[in-house]
């Protein structure tokens, strides 16, 4: 099991525009903080410069002011995990796509746009995975309509 | 001239009653050879004692469907399928000998005649995978066209060392020089290896059921068929399997002549017995291997079975230039 | 002359977009591949999914933290106690529970005798894709011992119901390790004969060696996990790498192929059998005596936070990522699915082989929908 107190401040240093800390649940993890418009250099970062090569997932919480943007990606030499996470806000939920950095995001955020309607620029195929392509609205959020089954036949 | 007429139109029913019968019966019998191979006990409901008449209720069941042709296939093809799968399965049986002097019609190109109808009954799946205008099944109907015309080839050679030993193509004089000699599974071991694996290939059974694996297209060429049209395809199938084995039989272990001078037990018996071992070895193989792939299978044709038939032939010339 | 050189240079070759439906006796649930195919030669994967969504994450969010654990054991329902284990582990993270030894011995035992239960089923269904009819039947032989152990445990025999926060439901039965025991004596011989039977059969090999292959570095950079990245050589295994419960006092290897095709992925798992074998033998002698169940408050309310907790499911690495407001329902479930991850590869390792290949393939990632689509 990895203590990422040490990496925590190397990522400090190196990532001078992020937030970063360790969690406060789990000693493997180290919690990355980015802005929209820096996300996808930190994480090129990570991997590059860090080792984080293997992506586990990428998700979305629907926060009251906010979504957020949840990549959690696993260095398996040191078995150290980061999770990075971006806000977004919600009337413009736009964020650069992860899938040259790792090509398994490609998935994930076809998931993310499908449940929460997050446009990931630079995914070569950004369409529903889970619905069916007629379905409207995005109802993992939390302001979901109240008979969800009428409106995707309407 | 007139009583010879009747007597071979007899000879005929009989031949035909028997094949149907015993289609149905290996129909019973694949299932529950199938299901004690798998630990299971098959049929045990539809007539008490291990379920002897699920045969009958699946024919009954089979006749009683609606017959659905699919409004955009290709009618005449749809139709003429099970038709042209059925009748080489029956044509076969009226030159193989079911005793001394039981047999419809004894060619003296018995076994030409066999290896042409047989040739026909390959184009039957063909037919009927083009015909159902359906992509699984144009696969299906490709393979199979590929599969059945290689292995063709080894099978028909792998005849012409029997009938190199026999000198002669009539099956009647084959069975007869078996019996004067030996059986020729101890002259013809690679031939017989060549026909065995040939023929389960022909006859479209695992490992070779390409052209149907349920696993891949899920039916294959006939997909869409249902009612008595497949019940055709399948009937046509269990007369072939029966067909190859009663093969096998009088062309590897002697027809209907019976081993040791065991002559109490009557020729027909033996026939039956020698058949049904060659149908128990095929269901055999087919529950207990896997698949091979379209590619494979042509490999094993045309780098494996034809080379071995042809160095089969070569051994049988030598051999019967220097044993004669 | 010109013309007809041009005119063989280019030879018309038609592409043939075939529909493997949802339904289909080799797709392992309700998958739809649309597979675009030159000849017999695959050129394209699509995989179509969401036929078995039943929006498992948003209920997740309308029950308790309690109530969400049998709908976690519908998602993987081959291997239904993994999941339990996933998302009970990254709330017990989150809310920094303890659980007692003897609990964690039995979560231990419950998840390797889970493994090997998915293994079998994967090996039956496996033969079946291939068209070897008959393993499926023997492998179900050994499967059903196993579930009627676990039915005698936790009363069901496909979906359980069985670990809670802070520990298990129940104490395991009298005669659980007599007849544990027996089961694992039957596994041996029953894996002999698996090996006989189809494993070492020459077709067999034919139809997987050299084929699906996967290089180490696609199956990292794709997200790969358990049998299908370790077969590829990368030896990570999250029981070895960040050993949770009490993985770390237990003596067993993973196996790690060498060259990622389809036969290093199916005898991976054949060896993890026997390996999952060893654990639940050491674990069942040092099983300490005590509770079952830890202290746990009667409302359970995490605080405020995200927690995310990975098990070594037996397809993978099964994770769940739980967003806490301190309230008695989940503010949100991420449920990380290995065989969602997995479904990617396909475009990856069937493109230029057949389609007897392709369902090989599939079947040699081991999916199960209800995973993939929640």
């Amino acid at each position: 099991m990895a203590d990422v107190r040490e990496l925590v401040d190397k990522v400090a240093a190196d990532l001078s525009f992020a937030e970063v800390s360790q969690s406060p649940v789990d000693v493997g993890e180290m919690v990355v903080k980015v802005d929209r418009e820096k996300y996808l250099a930190a994480c090129r970062r990570l991997r590059d410069e860090f080792g984080f090569d293997y992506l586990s997932f990428v998700t979305c919480v629907d926060y009251p002011e906010s979504l957020e943007i949840v990549a959690y990606a696993i260095n398996l030499e040191t078995q150290a995990r980061v999770k990075v996470l971006v806000d977004l806000s919600k009337e413009e939920p736009e964020v650069d796509s992860l899938v040259e950095v790792w090509p398994t995001a490609n998935w994930h955020e076809r998931e993310a746009y499908d449940l929460f309607g997050v446009v990931f620029r630079g995914h070569p195929d950004l369409r529903r995975i889970l619905l069916h392509e007629k379905f409207e609205g995005h109802p993992l959020r939390k302001d979901y309509g109240s008979n969800p089954l009428l409106k995707a036949y309407e | 001239m007139m009583q010879a007429v009747l007597w071979s139109v007899l000879k005929l029913l009989i031949v035909l009653t028997f094949i149907l019968l015993n289609a149905m019966l290996l129909i019973w019998l694949e299932r529950k050879v199938s299901a004690w191979i798998q630990l299971r006990l098959g049929p045990m409901r539809v007539g008490r004692p291990q379920g002897w008449a699920q045969s009958i209720a699946d024919v009954l069941k089979l006749l009683f469907k609606e017959d659905i042709v699919p409004s955009r296939v290709d009618k005449v093809l749809f139709v003429l399928g099970p038709i042209i799968a059925f009748m080489p399965a029956l044509m076969v049986w009226a030159v193989i000998p079911f005793g001394p002097n039981f047999v419809s019609a004894d060619l003296n190109i018995g076994v030409l005649y066999i290896a042409a109808i047989g040739s026909i009954g390959l184009m039957s799946i063909f037919t009927g995978g083009w015909g159902s205008n359906n992509k699984w099944s144009l696969i299906s109907a490709m393979r199979s066209a590929a599969q059945l015309f290689s292995y063709e080839v080894p099978l028909v050679l792998a005849l012409i060392g029997v009938v190199m030993l026999a000198g002669s193509l009539s099956l009647t004089d084959i069975i007869r020089a078996q019996q004067e000699t030996a059986w020729y599974i101890l002259y013809q071991p690679l031939g017989f290896l060549v026909f065995l694996i040939a023929g389960i290939a022909e006859v479209n059974r695992t490992p070779f059921d390409l052209s149907e694996a349920e696993s891949e297209l899920v039916a294959g060429w006939h997909v869409e068929y249902s009612g008595l049209r497949w019940a055709m395809y399948f009937l046509a199938e269990y007369g072939n399997l029966l067909a190859l084995s009663a093969l096998a039989a009088t062309l590897f272990l002697g027809g209907w002549t019976a081993p040791f001078g065991l002559d109490f037990i009557p020729p027909f018996v033996w026939f039956l017995l020698k058949t049904y071992l060659f149908v128990f070895v095929a269901m055999w193989i087919r529950w207990t291997f896997p698949r091979v792939r379209i590619d494979q299978l042509m490999d094993l044709s045309w780098k494996f079975l034809i080379p071995v038939a042809l160095l089969n032939i070569a051994l049988t010339g030598i051999g019967i230039t220097i044993f004669s | 002359m010109r013309e007809l050189t041009s005119a063989k240079q280019e030879l018309h070759r038609e592409e043939m977009v075939i529909n493997m439906g949802p339904q289909h006796p080799s797709t392992h649930g309700v998958l739809r591949a649309v597979v675009t195919l030159e000849g017999e030669t695959v050129r394209g994967v699509d995989p179509v999914i969401g036929y078995l969504h039943r929006c498992f994450e948003k209920i997740c969010e309308q029950k308790t933290w309690t109530q969400v654990i049998p709908y976690t054991d519908r998602t993987d329902y081959v291997a239904a106690l993994t999941n339990e284990l996933a998302y009970v582990l990254a709330v017990e993270k989150l809310m920094g529970l303890e659980v007692p030894e003897r609990a964690q011995y039995i979560r231990v035992i419950m998840a390797e005798l889970q493994r090997i239960a998915s293994h079998l089923l994967w090996f039956g269904t496996f033969g079946n894709d291939l068209g070897a009819f008959t393993p499926f039947l023997y492998a179900f032989r050994e499967r059903e011992t196993l579930i009627d152990i676990f039915e005698k445990t936790t009363g069901a025999r496909l979906t359980y119901n069985y670990i809670r926060l802070g520990g298990v439901r129940n104490d395991l039965p009298a005669d659980f390790e007599r007849e544990t025991l027996a089961f694992l004596e039957k596994l041996e011989k029953g894996l002999e004969e698996y090996h006989n039977l189809l494993i070492g059969n020459a077709i067999f090999e034919y139809r997987t060696k050299g084929l699906g292959v996967l290089t180490a570095e696609q199956a990292v950079a794709w997200g790969a996990s358990g049998p299908t990245l370790r077969a590829s050589g990368v030896a990570w295994d999250l029981r070895k790498s960040e050993p949770y419960l009490v993985y770390d006092r237990f003596d067993f290897e993973v196996p790690v192929g060498q060259k990622g095709d389809i036969y290093d992925r199916c005898i991976c798992r054949m060896k993890e059998m026997e390996e999952s074998a060893k654990i639940v033998r050491q674990a069942l002698e040092g099983l300490p005596e005590g509770d079952v169940v830890g202290k746990v408050p009667r409302v359970i309310k995490p605080p405020q936070g995200q927690a995310y907790a990975a098990v070594e499911a037996p397809r993978g690495e099964l994770g769940c990522f739980v967003v806490s407001d301190g309230g008695i329902k989940p503010y949100r479930v991420k449920w990380r699915s290995p065989c969602f991850v997995h479904l990617q590869l396909l475009d990856v390792i069937a493109r230029g082989e057949l389609v007897a290949d392709f369902i090989a393939n599939i079947g040699s990632i081991d999916i199960i929908l209800g995973e993939v689509d929640r």
